[in-house]
């Protein structure tokens, strides 16, 4: 199979392009992958490129979603004819420097259906989050938020303290989420690790998450179902931790294949 | 606000004065198209073609398989561009034009690139204003042949030859010569523009099987 890598650049003449997505052909077929192309989904997404488009196009991000349908008809009009691809993505430049198409290369398959390359592909080259040798919580997490595409958001943010006044002049309440995306509709996300946990650390774990979904519903900061609680499956003796969190909380299981879509489709 | 610079080559000699002529007929006539001033750069006059959604990330260019999905949502701007490019003689309309397609709302159709109109290079200029001053299509090939409609072709062919005489010269003179184009050849394009646009609708007419409007 062969690929090139698509990239966006905000400043072309000075800067290097940032991944966005991966063309693969392989003669008979062609497919094209981008951040925001959920499976399934007719348009991409184009929230994901307000941080790679950077203040500056903020208001073109719409341009995003026609160049897309552009690369995705170049995959269709070629039918995968590898001479076509690559003399249209070389005669890029003279469209666009915003838009560059690297190289690429070759990409061994192991022989089944071609959109799996692609979606190899494109998790090596685009949407691999930094990861370690073995993947434990930590790096499936990563991987699910890369996958889910809210990492890209640029009102996504880690480890934040939320501090609330109460109107009637109490003393405010203090918060903290392990994951939050700002913006019009908030999402805020507390991540549990149920295996491997010690009993104590997992109590107050549990009963941090309650206290802050609480407290967040209660002061309006957050809605029910933008309350997240990301873990992974429990034992069945730690089960009924789940049952106390699904009263203030959407639980997401990242260890299920649906996970990133869940959390996609809660974020959008 | 960013610019595509054209200037004259071997392949398109007139290319400037082309390029600026068609922009203010395009002006005088409503078509969508991309402004453009002319730049006076080290002797010889450049064409800035000023780029279209600017400031912010350029369109792509449309593709073959867009081609339909365009006529259906832009009617009116495919004829206008259609019967345009048959008065300045355009061959060359191919893929020289940015629309968006698939954002709500976003409402652009823009024609560019008329290097290959008017004086076009493959003919001498004075063979090029003959050929305007002719019945032929010179048009023979365009992008939304077989996707436009007949009612629209003529009532943009009808506007198009209502729209007075000095209006169509005065897009064509400049009262100095730019690069090689001098001021008798301006005023002879003027003259063979304006009674092109007469005969439109006698040459659309005759060439329903190269245009083929839908009814
Ligand atoms: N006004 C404009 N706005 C945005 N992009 C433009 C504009 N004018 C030209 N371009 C881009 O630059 C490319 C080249 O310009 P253009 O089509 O005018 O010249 P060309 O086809 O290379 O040369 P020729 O004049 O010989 O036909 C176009 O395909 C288009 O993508
Ligand atoms: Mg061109």
């Amino acid at each position: 199979m062969e690929y090139r890598l698509i990239q966006f650049s905000r400043n072309p003449l000075r800067e290097e392009g940032k991944n966005i997505g991966v063309i693969a052909f392989d003669g008979s077929w062609a497919g094209f992958k981008a951040i925001g192309m959920l499976d399934g989904v007719e348009r991409a997404e184009l929230y994901g490129y307000s941080s790679i488009a950077g203040p500056d196009y903020r208001e073109s991000l719409w341009v995003f979603g026609e160049w897309i349908e552009w690369f995705k008809s170049l995959c269709m009009e070629s039918e995968g004819n590898r001479e076509r691809i690559n003399a249209e993505l070389s005669e890029l430049e003279n469209q666009t420097l915003h838009f560059i198409s690297t190289k690429g290369g070759y990409y061994e398959t192991t022989g089944e259906h071609p959109e799996t390359a692609l979606a190899e592909l494109f998790e090596e080259l685009v949407g691999k989050p930094p990861s370690g040798p073995k993947e434990g919580f930590k790096e499936l997490l990563e991987k699910i938020l890369h996958r889910a595409e809210i990492i890209f958001y640029p009102e996504f943010d880690r480890d934040v303290e939320v501090t609330i006044d109460p109107e009637n002049g109490a003393s405010p309440i203090v918060f903290t989420l392990d994951y939050y995306l700002g913006g019009e509709k908030r999402v805020g996300f507390k991540k549990i690790r149920f295996q491997n946990a010690r009993v104590a650390a997992l109590d107050a774990k549990v009963n941090d998450a309650i206290y802050t979904f609480s407290e967040a519903q209660k002061t309006g900061f957050l809605d029910k179902e933008r309350c997240v609680v990301l873990c992974d499956t429990p034992s069945a003796k730690r089960a009924n931790y789940i049952d106390r969190l699904q009263s203030v909380a959407t639980v997401i299981d990242i260890s299920k294949h649906r996970a990133y879509w869940d959390i996609s489709t809660i974020c959008s | 606000m960013n610019a595509v610079l054209k200037a004259d080559n071997v392949e398109s000699p007139q290319c400037v004065y082309n390029e600026k002529v068609a922009t203010n007929l395009a002006q005088t006539l409503h078509i969508p198209n991309a402004a453009g001033v002319l730049a006076d750069t080290s002797g010889s006059t450049s064409f800035a073609s000023l780029e279209i959604a600017s400031p912010g990330i350029s369109l792509p260019n449309i593709r073959k398989s867009w081609i339909s999905g365009a006529a259906k949502l832009y009617p009116d701007y495919v004829a206008a561009l259609i019967v345009f490019d048959i008065l300045i003689g355009n061959n060359d309309r191919y893929q020289n034009l940015k629309v968006s397609l698939f954002t709500p709302h976003m409402d652009i159709f823009t024609a560019f690139d008329h290097s290959h109109a008017l004086l076009h290079p493959w003919h001498e200029p004075h063979k090029a204003v003959e050929l305007l001053m002719s019945d032929s299509l010179i048009a023979k090939k365009h992008t939304f042949y077989g996707h436009v409609s007949h009612e629209r072709l003529l009532h943009w062919g009808r506007r198009i030859k209502e729209t007075r005489n000095y209006l169509i010269k005065e897009c064509c003179e400049f009262g100095r010569p730019i690069n090689t184009v001098d001021v008798a050849m301006q005023k002879k394009l003027g003259v063979a523009l304006a009674y092109r646009k007469k005969r439109l609708l006698h040459i659309i007419a005759d060439h329903e099987d190269v245009i083929r409007w839908t009814t």
